[in-house]
Formats: C-alpha cells, sequence, structure tokens
C-alpha cells in the first residue's frame, strides 16, 4: 500500500489543535496513539471523498 | 424497603469502574442506578429520542424507571429496571459470528447516536449480551455528548473487537482464549505481530491495526493536544471499521463441523433418538437447560421447545453453527467442560465462572461422556460427580464399546478404560441419581438414561 510510506511524514506533520474541554463521564484512557491515527485516518477519509468527487466531475467531462 | 432488603440488595461485581452510575441485583431482578453525575446526558438520551429508537429496534436492552428499591441519596439521578438476560455470557465464550455480530452492533450505534449529538464513550465488549438470540447493548452509562474530536472509545473498540476478531480470521479461531487473559481487550501489538503479513494489503487492518499498534508504541508516554475530527471523517472512519469486519470470515473447519455428516447414525436411529430426548425433557423441570457437548445444536433445539437452553461445546465452528441459527431461545458458548472458564478480573470476582452460572439444572450429556472419558481421561466416578454438582435432571447417553465411533477414538491406542461398561455406568449412576427411565436405541449401542438427582444438596422444584 503506498499511502505507508507516506505514514510517518503524515503523522509527524499534524497541526496540533486546542484541547477541547474533557467529558466528565469519560473514564476510559482514549490512548495518544489512537487519537493521532484517528486524526491520520480522518485526513485519508477527507482526501477519499475529495478525490471521489473529483473523479465525478472528470467522469462527467469524459461523457459529454 | 426493610434493612433486611437493603442487605439483599448486591452491587454488581463488575460495576465499578464508570462513575456515571453502576448494577444492582435485587430480588433476582436487574437495576441499574444513574448518578447524579450522569443526569444531563441521561435526559439527553431520553429527550432526543435515541433511547426510544434504540430499543424500538432491539439494539439497547428494553428499561424502565423503578421505585422499586425505594433508595434515596443526593447521588442518586435514577433508578432503571433493566430487561433480564436469560443466562450472561462473556466474549472469551463467544463464537466469531458472536463478536462479529457485537461489533457491528457497537458500530451501528455509535453511527446512530452521533446523528442525536451523542457518542459512546467506552466500546467494550463486555457492554454486550445476547439476547433472544442476537447481541443487545445493556450498558445505558454507555454514552457522552458529542463533540466533533477524536472518538475517545476507538482504542477500546480495536483491542475488544476489530484485534480478536484478525486473529480468529486470519490466523486461528481459537487464538479467541487470549481474551480470558487480556480482559480489557487483546494489545494492538501482538495481534499486529501475529496476524500474516497479508493483512498489510487490506486497508482497514493497515490502518486501524498495523498503524494503530505502531502509533500506540511511539506515543506511549507524549501529551497531545486534541485536535478536530470533523463528523464526516468519524463517519468515515467507523465506515471503514464496518466493512473492514465485515469483510473478515472464519475459513477453517474443525473435527466437530462436519460430525453430524459422518456420524453413524441411521436416520430411524437419529429419530428415535430425537423423540425420546423431548419425552425424557416433558418429565423434567427446571429454569434452563443446559446442553453439554452440544455441537451445532441439534439436540439443543429440541430442548428449546421446553425452556431457555445453554448450549456449550469445545469446538469453536460448530458453536459458530449453533449462533446462526439465532434461535430466540438458546445461547451458544464456547465451553471446555474438562477446563471451564474460571471467574476472573479484579478479585477473580468480577467475571463469574461458567459453573457458578449454570447453577443446578436439567443437563443434557448426549454423545459426552465416551469422548471425556477416552479423550479427556475423566473416569466416570469423577463424571458422576460432576454431574451431580450441576444436575437436578441428567439425561445421559451410554454408548457402548462396539459403537464404530469409539472404536475409531481407540483405533490407535491401548484400552485402559476398564471402567467403561454399562454395569459401572449404571452402578455409579445410583451413587447420585435414581434411574426415572432409560431406553436403549434399536439396532444400536446406545442407550438413553433420565436420571433425577437424590443428593441433599440438589433441591427439586418438583
Amino acid at each position: 500500500m503506498q499511502f505507508l510510506r507516506f505514514l510517518p511524514i503524515l503523522a509527524i506533520s499534524l497541526i496540533f489543535g486546542q484541547f477541547s474541554i474533557p467529558n466528565a463521564s469519560a473514564y476510559i484512557d482514549p490512548g495518544s496513539g489512537s487519537m493521532i491515527v484517528q486524526m491520520l485516518i480522518g485526513t485519508l477519509v477527507g482526501v477519499g471523498i475529495a478525490v471521489k468527487i473529483y473523479w465525478q466531475k472528470i467522469k462527467m467531462k469524459f461523457m459529454k | 424497603m426493610t434493612s433486611n432488603d437493603i442487605k439483599k440488595l448486591v452491587v454488581d461485581n463488575a460495576s465499578f469502574r464508570d462513575p456515571s452510575g453502576y448494577v444492582i441485583h435485587f430480588n433476582n431482578s436487574i437495576y441499574r442506578i444513574i448518578n447524579e453525575n450522569y443526569s444531563t446526558i441521561y435526559t439527553k438520551c431520553i429527550e432526543s429520542g435515541l433511547f426510544k429508537k434504540l430499543v424500538e429496534d432491539k439494539l439497547l436492552l428494553n428499561f424502565e424507571e423503578s421505585s422499586d428499591l425505594g433508595l434515596e441519596n443526593i447521588k442518586i439521578f435514577k433508578i432503571l429496571k433493566q430487561e433480564k438476560i436469560q443466562f450472561i455470557s462473556f466474549p472469551y465464550e463467544w463464537s466469531f459470528d458472536m463478536l462479529k455480530d457485537a461489533a457491528l452492533l457497537t458500530l451501528e450505534i455509535q453511527k446512530r447516536c452521533i446523528e442525536f449529538g451523542l457518542s459512546l464513550k467506552d466500546a467494550s465488549a463486555y457492554n454486550i449480551q445476547f439476547h433472544n438470540g442476537k447481541p443487545i447493548l445493556i450498558d445505558i452509562t454507555s454514552f457522552e455528548i458529542y463533540h466533533e474530536e477524536p472518538w475517545i472509545a476507538y482504542r477500546q473498540f480495536c483491542e475488544h473487537f476489530l484485534g480478536p476478531l484478525a486473529l480468529m480470521a486470519k490466523k486461528d479461531v481459537r487464538l479467541s482464549k487470549l481474551l480470558v487473559n487480556y480482559i480489557d481487550g487483546i494489545p494492538l501489538d501482538i495481534v499486529s505481530a501475529i496476524v500474516p503479513k497479508s493483512t498489510f494489503t487490506n486497508f482497514g487492518l493497515s490502518a486501524h491495526l498495523h498503524a494503530h499498534a505502531k502509533a500506540q508504541k511511539r506515543y506511549e508516554e507524549k501529551k497531545i493536544e486534541k485536535k478536530k475530527l470533523k463528523k464526516f471523517q468519524l463517519l468515515g472512519i467507523i465506515e471503514s471499521l464496518s466493512s473492514t469486519i465485515k469483510n473478515l470470515n472464519l475459513e477453517q473447519k474443525t473435527e466437530w463441523a462436519e460430525y453430524y455428516k459422518d456420524t453413524n447414525y441411521s436416520d430411524e436411529e437419529q429419530i428415535e433418538k430425537e423423540e425420546k430426548v423431548r419425552e425424557f425433557i416433558q418429565k423434567t423441570s427446571s429454569d434452563i437447560i443446559v446442553d453439554f457437548g452440544a455441537n451445532d445444536g441439534k439436540f439443543s433445539r429440541i430442548a428449546s421447545e421446553k425452556t431457555f437452553v445453554v448450549s456449550i461445546d469445545v469446538d469453536p465452528i460448530a458453536v459458530n453453527k449453533n449462533y446462526n441459527h439465532h434461535d430466540k431461545n438458546i445461547i451458544s458458548i464456547v465451553g471446555d467442560l474438562a477446563n471451564p472458564s474460571q471467574s476472573i478480573g479484579w478479585n477473580n470476582s468480577e467475571r463469574p465462572s461458567l459453573l457458578k452460572r449454570i447453577e443446578k439444572n436439567t443437563c443434557l450429556a448426549l454423545a459426552l461422556i465416551h469422548h471425556l472419558r477416552i479423550t479427556f481421561g475423566i473416569p466416570l466416578v469423577k463424571q458422576f460427580e460432576f454431574f451431580s454438582s450441576v444436575a437436578k435432571y441428567l439425561i445421559i447417553e451410554f454408548i457402548d464399546k462396539n459403537d464404530s465411533q469409539i472404536k475409531k477414538l481407540l483405533q490407535n491406542r491401548e484400552d485402559v478404560f476398564e471402567d467403561y461398561t454399562e454395569d459401572n455406568f449404571e452402578s455409579l449412576a445410583l451413587t447420585y441419581f435414581e434411574i426415572v427411565d432409560s431406553s436403549k436405541i434399536k439396532n444400536s449401542n446406545r442407550k438413553m438414561y433420565l436420571l433425577k438427582n437424590k443428593t441433599q444438596n440438589i433441591q427439586t422444584k418438583d
């Protein structure tokens, strides 16, 4: 999988935002690595959707 | 409530980690205390319609507000009475599809509650139980207000569900046993190290398992500030987890899976045995029927005509086949009679042992004792000692050594099983039981018995 090559780079280059307000009833440890991975995969989801929309546009152009 | 009643209130031994509430056992019913600190979230769950929808769709166990306990305390916001689960079971006893269905249920609930402005704050497999043949969420205080940030329960979900399922599907179904020792889910680095390299070609497993395991190690003691994770991104992650899990399937065939094809029963023998079992069961009475060595549940289904059945077998493939019938009156679990699951967790009392949970009921021991004797080396005297401690009634089959299946078991070994004779069987049975009825299956080496426990430590209800 090609994207794996970019994993370390992407992980390091994540921009850290602000703390959100902690939830008083949330008692389990979310895991710092787990949060990083979600943000990483979340970025890919964003990219994936952008690619999908872009792909539809290309398809429509070719169909004309 | 008298002070005597208050003494009978027992807080569930596993219900202590979550500050939002806890479970109480009283009068053979289950109550859930909602603490004051959870009032806002609970109210939102009710008023948004989330709970109503989840209960309607049978994703959340039904409950109602209750004043049975008469407890008053400024810390208590509400007391709920929950529908009773017929038999409590644990993830390390579940077959592959049971764990898979429980995982998909968790994700479905998370997907839905986001739309109501809520989110699951934990994703432990112990929040799920099996009810009427399907998984259901029992933990009402599992919710928190949704914020656009990484899912707090993602790690727990991967360790309780994704990892174990990947091990079972990609390496060996028996690896679910690791869940006994890893009570809070199997660490992802272990899973990552065991699953075959071919899993790297699977996007979902590469991301949620391998990359996740690596990230856990790398960021272990680092403080990180949470970034925003937009709703569509979280939904994308949930969808990815869901499709990854949907694509995990069992491939193995074990020795018992094809048992009913390979047995030496003729059709007439099969039908006669089924009728006998049905007839004997009618003469018994108990809360549940426990089918030991149930295989794929053929006789459990007959027993379930009378009452709720707990189907136990050592073969995970057979248990899986049984589960996939989704019988409302049966729960099928993986269990080894020669080494039944012990009480585990904090103080060895969070998750009670199998034997504690089956208590004393009607038991089926069909085509079982010769396996316990020959394959597992348990002498008949010890077997009867065991059965007398768990069976009010025992429907048991004796198969003599002339049977072709037994001959097969003995073909490469010396027959040292001198105690395994019909006479000795009956004499041992009479030590603990009275023989209510017995019947030889025509033209076979099999004899069925209906035994009633006569020892003092059993209270029979009739």
